[in-house]
């Protein structure tokens, strides 16, 4: 039995939510960044999806680089929490907030 | 020839300035302050030269400086408008700016800042000629900007007083209200004509509705109002005083503060076509005369007395406006700028010899220790207060006499009212200063001194203009000036009452009892029996007070104003606190959220707004800046609020229209 | 199945030779550094102008001879509107290398890196002006973004720097994670990626909302309210030449993409997305103007006065005209000297006085009549007052909402100019006429005067003779002159 479209389409778009939601309430800055992961993964699954669905291979080109760029944004993004840590050994992003007003 | 002379009328002052500000901490001061001068010398030299030509050519002329924005689909030239109003407004500008600025030279003398005063004056003369001399909305927009910026420099030209920076700060938020009605007017002109020149704008004046031309007009006024200090703009032009007293001569007197008149009689074919418009004018023009006058009556510092004077004669500038006295405002705005330039710089003369007082209550019996001074008070007084045949009874005289005869008799007893008490407030100053017993401080009284010829002369020359000025004007309605003005200022459309000679004569016996009737109370109350005063004040102490302090209305715009934004600034306070801080807490900690948020909202919002007055001491005006909370949360949460907002919007935008979801392969 | 069948030729290469040439140019700036011992930062710093520069005269001499074309199926086009903003780029990089000279060298270490990080941000941006295909988008906007992450965070010593970086990334990335979502919802409902297959489609509640998304990340990137929260933070931890950077590059490509994608590929629904731009034009203007009436911090002051620019710069993407994009390309240029030299300004006053505290510019006059002069020039210019390059950029922009009929927008326009001009004057006010508590004098290096006068002289020039600039802004353009606007469809609108 083939799975319909909109089966990928709700899984993707709730791993999405969770995701967003995660970076919203989350404050841990490493957890934070994990949610991101997931609402790019929510993208993959998207892409993949409509990929199959329109018979177009733009969507899974697409997922290629998206994850590339997840791997990149991970790396970038570690270097300036270690940056952090140095100065406040801390990774709670509540104590970041000397920048404001 | 002719093109360059009126090119080089505003760039003379310019070089003057790009020498000065430049370099002029290279050399003397000496040096800075001829180079200052003389520029507007030549300025004006150059401008008896125009007028020369106009004398026999009063074609309006149009002169390209530069062609400025070409590209695209929108083209403005640097363009002059030489004609009658614009030369007469050229040379009040650069005569009685060159007569300031030589007077300046002994009055800043020694002044630190001399160089700079300098320049930024000469900056103000580039920026009132472009204003005057402009042939389109955009050239007066940008001398407009400049008087303004200037205005605003030299008013906290006194830096370590804290007073002056204040002064300067509240002449500048006042302005910006009217900038922006003058901005929009603006475009409202350009969206309707399509263009921006004043003579294709007055060409087609006449196919504007009268809707349209009153909307154009009053943003105008705003503009005007603003500039001029009428009400209830006013407010900034009497703590403008805190600059130097030949800026309050120059700026705050004779040019700048005229701006806003000139602006009306330039564009009045638009006010012809929008009678509300001219009823407005007339109507603020005459309640502004004659409220600063009232609150003239009891100031005691010379200058502020001289300010709100000010206010209440440009007031007049405006009511003759609002008749269709078109040449009898600029009439007034002349021999004004003679008279009240003089009267300002022979008050500085007077603050100069003591040694910056500038309270009255301070001084008294100086008329045979500064007798120049004394004399060119006095004439300035007689001027101000329409004592004939001095300069300032033929214009006023005209304004009296142009409501009275259009049938606008509440214009008419308002001005006259007006005229009473301006005689009497300026013959108080008078006796005030320079008669009866001494009260000045006994350690100042020893070095009482007359001001060098630098500063007496161009008094005298003032004085001379402020006596003779007047006849440019004589006989009324049919003098030189009435003449030489009459294409450029007559109202569009409108019938010329004849008056009769008897009339004429009538009512200026009426002006001379008033005039005359002000300095005898002054005289009596101030002279005869000077305990009058405060037997007054005493009797009826509200009356008093309530002059004193300017009829509260620098303490009711705080309240009207000032106060409703710092609440406002509580309001999003007590929202960030706790709304916006909760709701991305509550999200995130809501396990049950249908049910737990309202239970959350009613506990948090109930004891937020207990708790507002608490938190009433961390309030800031400003407290929007509040949303900037440091945190990255709120700051994704603003985020995702947006975009909520944004797609909703694109939700409800497709709400009627197709609602396929995905396409059918 | 579709497949991808990719083949270049010599003269295809040709389109991309500005590109590859700065790429290679990077690559052998950044092996000297650490292959000679002796080289000094400032010499790699000249070396990279000499790379910008030589890249600047290619885009010229392109622009003028009329080279341009598509590549990769559509993803990169080379046509005026991309060189325009190619340009723009460069010379905004170009500038920042010259400020950052005199600021580079107390760094303790990586001097080098630091301009190659500068120039290949740069050339993520000039990607981000070809891209014409949400794929290239995606990845172009991330890789010129990665760049600013390390830039914003260079100074490991600094927790303000580094604060300022977590901030920019957590938030850039999380934009970037709605630009992918937006994409595959605008993918699925199109099936394609390129702007000009996707024009003539009717829309959906997908594609609107994936559009939605997609402008969102673009509106970060420009920092349009709501989007703008990163701005006052991350503008004022970054070490001074980044900000200056951040603040007129990014935006520029940001623009480049957004003039696109609405122009071209959502031309059939601009009722919609007119809405959107004269709400977040009113919010941005206002929001910006008014909070940076509180600001103490310059860095700051600049940040929310660029959040009320953006603002103002969506009023021609709200007119949605030809004209409309016009007036944005030549504001942008204004935009870039008064901004750029306005920083440089500031770089070369923290030098001396290590500070960027407003109140520490009183006097200014006094300590350094030419950095006040400039600065005074600077603001006139963002405030947009007559005849500095800000006022025709301005006036240009209204002239094409007042012929969309966008009355609303022009009055709250109109007001705004009359705040903002409060706020600027403030730090006026401060220069000429407060007196400074330390009146020593200072003096700036001679690279940050060179910025300095460049920006002056722009600021002049687009000023008083905006003529040629303009005329080269319309006819970058030109393939958008059949654009109409259906004026009817705004009744939405409010005021309209």
């Amino acid at each position: 039995m083939e799975v319909p479209i909109s089966f990928y389409l709700v899984l993707s778009g709730l791993v999405f939510l969770i995701g967003l939601v995660g970076v919203l309430i989350r404050r841990n800055i490493i957890i934070i960044l994990l949610s991101i992961e997931l609402m790019l993964n929510a993208t993959n699954i998207n892409f993949v999806a409509f990929s199959s669905y329109l018979g177009n291979l733009s969507g899974q080109v697409f997922v290629f680089f998206a994850l590339t760029v997840a791997a990149a944004e991970v790396a970038v993004g570690l270097a300036i929490i270690i940056a952090l840590y140095r100065h406040s050994a801390s990774i709670n992003i509540d104590d970041f907030r000397m920048l404001k007003w | 020839m002719f093109d360059l002379l009126v090119i080089l009328i505003p760039l003379f002052p310019l070089l003057a300035v790009l020498v000065n500000g430049l370099a002029g901490h290279r050399y003397s001061h000496e040096l800075a302050g001829r180079i200052a001068f003389g520029s507007v010398g030549l300025s004006f030299l150059c401008t008896l030269g125009v007028f020369g030509s106009v004398l026999g050519n009063p074609e309006p002329r149009e002169v390209v400086a530069y062609s400025w924005i070409f590209g695209g689909n929108l083209s403005i030239d640097l363009a002059f408008l030489i004609d009658p109003l614009t030369t007469i407004m050229l040379l009040v500008v650069t005569g009685v700016g060159f007569l300031i600025h030589v007077y300046s030279i002994g009055y800043m003398h020694g002044e630190e800042g001399f160089t700079r005063f300098f320049t930024y004056m000469n900056l103000f003369m580039v920026s009132m000629l472009l204003l005057v001399m402009g042939n389109n909305y955009v050239v007066l927009f940008i001398g407009w900007e400049g008087v303004g910026l200037c205005s605003y420099l030299l008013i906290g030209y006194y830096y370590d007083k804290i007073s002056a920076g204040k002064a300067a700060t509240k002449a500048f938020v006042v302005n910006r209200i009217g900038d922006a009605g003058f901005l929009v007017a603006i475009f409202l002109i350009f969206s309707h004509f399509g263009t921006l020149d004043y003579t294709s704008v007055m060409a087609k004046a006449s196919t504007l509705s009268t809707g349209m031309a009153t909307a154009i007009t009053l943003c105008l006024l705003v503009g005007a109002f603003g500039k001029s200090a009428q009400l209830p703009l006013y407010t900034w032009l009497p703590d403008a005083m805190e600059g130097p007293t030949p800026v309050s001569a120059l700026i705050h007197a004779a040019t700048m503060v005229t701006a806003g008149v000139y602006m009306v009689v330039r564009n009045h074919a638009l006010f012809d076509m929008a009678p509300v418009s001219l009823a407005t004018v007339g109507i603020i023009g005459g309640v502004t005369a004659l409220f600063a006058a009232t609150i003239g009556l009891v100031q005691n510092d010379i200058k502020r007395v001289l300010a709100y004077s000010t206010v209440s004669q440009l007031g007049y500038m405006f009511l003759a406006c609002g008749v269709g006295g078109y040449i009898a405002a600029i009439f007034h705005l002349v021999t004004h700028a003679f008279f009240k330039a003089l009267l300002f710089l022979s008050a500085g003369s007077v603050i100069h010899a003591l040694g910056g007082e500038q309270d009255i209550r301070k001084m008294g019996g100086l008329h045979d220790k500064i007798p120049t001074t004394y004399w060119v008070f006095l004439i300035g007084t007689l001027a101000i207060a329409g004592i004939p045949p001095l300069a300032g009874f033929w214009s006023k005289d005209e304004i009296l006499a142009h409501a009275f005869v259009n049938g606008q008799y509440h214009l008419y007893l308002f001005a006259a009212v007006g005229a009473f008490l301006t005689s009497f407030y300026m013959f108080r100053l008078t006796y005030l200063t320079f008669y009866g017993s001494s009260r000045v401080d006994p350690h100042v009284a020893h070095h009482i001194h007359e001001s060098p010829p630098v500063m007496t002369v161009p008094l005298m020359i003032l004085a001379g203009l402020a006596v003779l000025g007047g006849f440019l004007g004589v006989p009324p309605e049919h003098g030189w000036f009435h003449g030489f003005l009459h294409d450029v200022a007559t109202p569009v459309g409108a019938e010329h009452h004849e008056v009769s000679v008897g009339l004429t004569l009538g009512l200026m016996t009426v002006a001379i009892g008033i005039a005359l009737g002000g300095w005898y109370l002054a005289h009596y109350m101030y002279s005869i029996r000077p305990a009058t005063a405060n037997e007054m004040a005493e009797k009826s102490p509200q009356v008093y007070t309530t002059l004193l302090n300017k009829y509260y209305v620098d303490e009711a715009y705080d309240k009207l104003f000032v106060e409703p934004c710092k609440k406002l600034g509580l309001l999003w306070d007590w929202f960030d606190r706790h709304i916006l801080d909760r709701f991305v807490v509550g999200v995130g900690h809501g396990t049950d959220i249908s049910a737990a948020a309202i239970t959350w909202t009613e506990k948090h919002v109930l004891y937020a707004g207990l708790n507002v007055i608490g938190y009433g001491h961390h309030l800031a005006a400003w407290a929007w800046r509040k949303l900037q909370s440091g945190q990255v949360h709120h700051y994704a949460a603003v985020i995702i609020i947006g975009l909520a907002i944004l797609i909703h919007l694109a939700v409800v935008w497709y709400a009627g229209g197709s609602s396929t979801g995905l396409p059918t392969r | 199945m579709l497949t991808f069948n990719l083949t270049l030729s010599g003269s295809d290469l040709l389109l991309l030779l500005p590109e590859i040439f700065l790429t290679l140019w990077l690559c052998v700036v950044l092996c000297l550094d650490f292959s000679l011992k002796r080289i000094t930062h400032q010499q790699l710093a000249y070396l990279s102008i000499g790379g910008l520069g030589i890249t600047g005269l290619m885009l010229i001499g392109m622009d003028v001879t009329g080279i341009t074309g598509a590549l990769f199926k559509n993803m990169f086009v080379l046509d005026h509107l991309a060189l325009f903003f190619k340009i723009l780029v460069v010379l905004a990089t170009a500038l920042v290398v010259f400020m950052s000279i005199d600021y580079v060298r107390d760094f303790r270490f990586f001097k080098g890196e630091y301009y190659c990080m500068v120039v290949m941000s740069a050339i993520g941006m000039m990607f981000m002006a070809s891209s014409n295909d949400l794929l290239s988008v995606f990845v172009t906007l991330e890789f010129s973004t990665f760049g600013f992450y390390v830039l914003v965070a260079y100074l490991r010593d600094d927790i303000r720097s580094s604060e300022a970086g977590l901030k920019f990334f957590i938030l850039g990335v999380f934009a970037a994670g709605l630009l992918a979502y937006g994409i595959s919802l605008v993918y699925g409902e199109t099936g394609t990626m390129v702007f000009s297959e996707m024009a003539g489609n009717q829309g959906s509640y997908g594609l609107a909302i994936g559009f939605i998304l997609i402008f969102a990340a673009l509106g970060f990137k420009i920092g349009a309210v709501p989007f703008h929260s990163w701005i006052p933070d991350t503008y004022q931890g970054a070490p001074t030449p980044v900000t200056a950077f951040l603040s007129i590059a990014p935006k520029g490509a940001a623009l480049a993409i957004l003039i696109r994608m609405f122009y071209v590929a959502l031309a059939s629904f601009k009722p919609m997305w007119v809405v959107v731009f004269v709400l977040a034009s009113i919010v941005s203007m206002t929001y910006g103007n008014v909070v940076a009436i509180a600001q103490k911090n310059i860095k700051r002051l600049l940040a929310y006065s660029g959040i009320a620019q953006i603002g103002n710069i969506m009023i021609g993407l709200a007119a949605g005209t030809k004209q409309g994009s016009d007036a944005i390309m030549f504001f942008l240029l204004t935009y870039l000297f008064a901004n750029l030299g306005a920083f440089a300004v500031i770089i070369a006053v923290s030098q001396v006085i290590r500070s960027d505290e407003i109140e520490d510019y009183n006097g200014l006059n006094r300590r350094s009549p030419f950095l006040a002069a400039a600065m005074l020039l600077f603001l006139l210019s963002l405030a947009g007052v007559p005849p500095l390059a800000g006022f025709i950029g301005k006036l240009y922009l209204f002239v094409a909402a007042m012929e969309q009929e966008l009355y609303t927008l022009l009055v709250v326009g109109l007001v705004n100019i009359v705040i903002s001009m409060y706020y600027y004057l403030i730090v006026v006010k401060k220069m000429y006429i407060n007196e400074p508590t330390d009146p020593s004098p200072i003096a700036a290096s001679m690279p940050i005067k060179v910025a300095v006068y460049v920006g002056i002289a722009g600021t002049l020039v687009l000023g008083i003779y905006p003529g040629p600039f303009i005329d080269w802004a319309v006819d970058a353009t030109l393939m958008f002159s059949n654009i109409v606007a259906p004026v009817a469809a705004l009744s939405v609108l409010p005021g309209s």
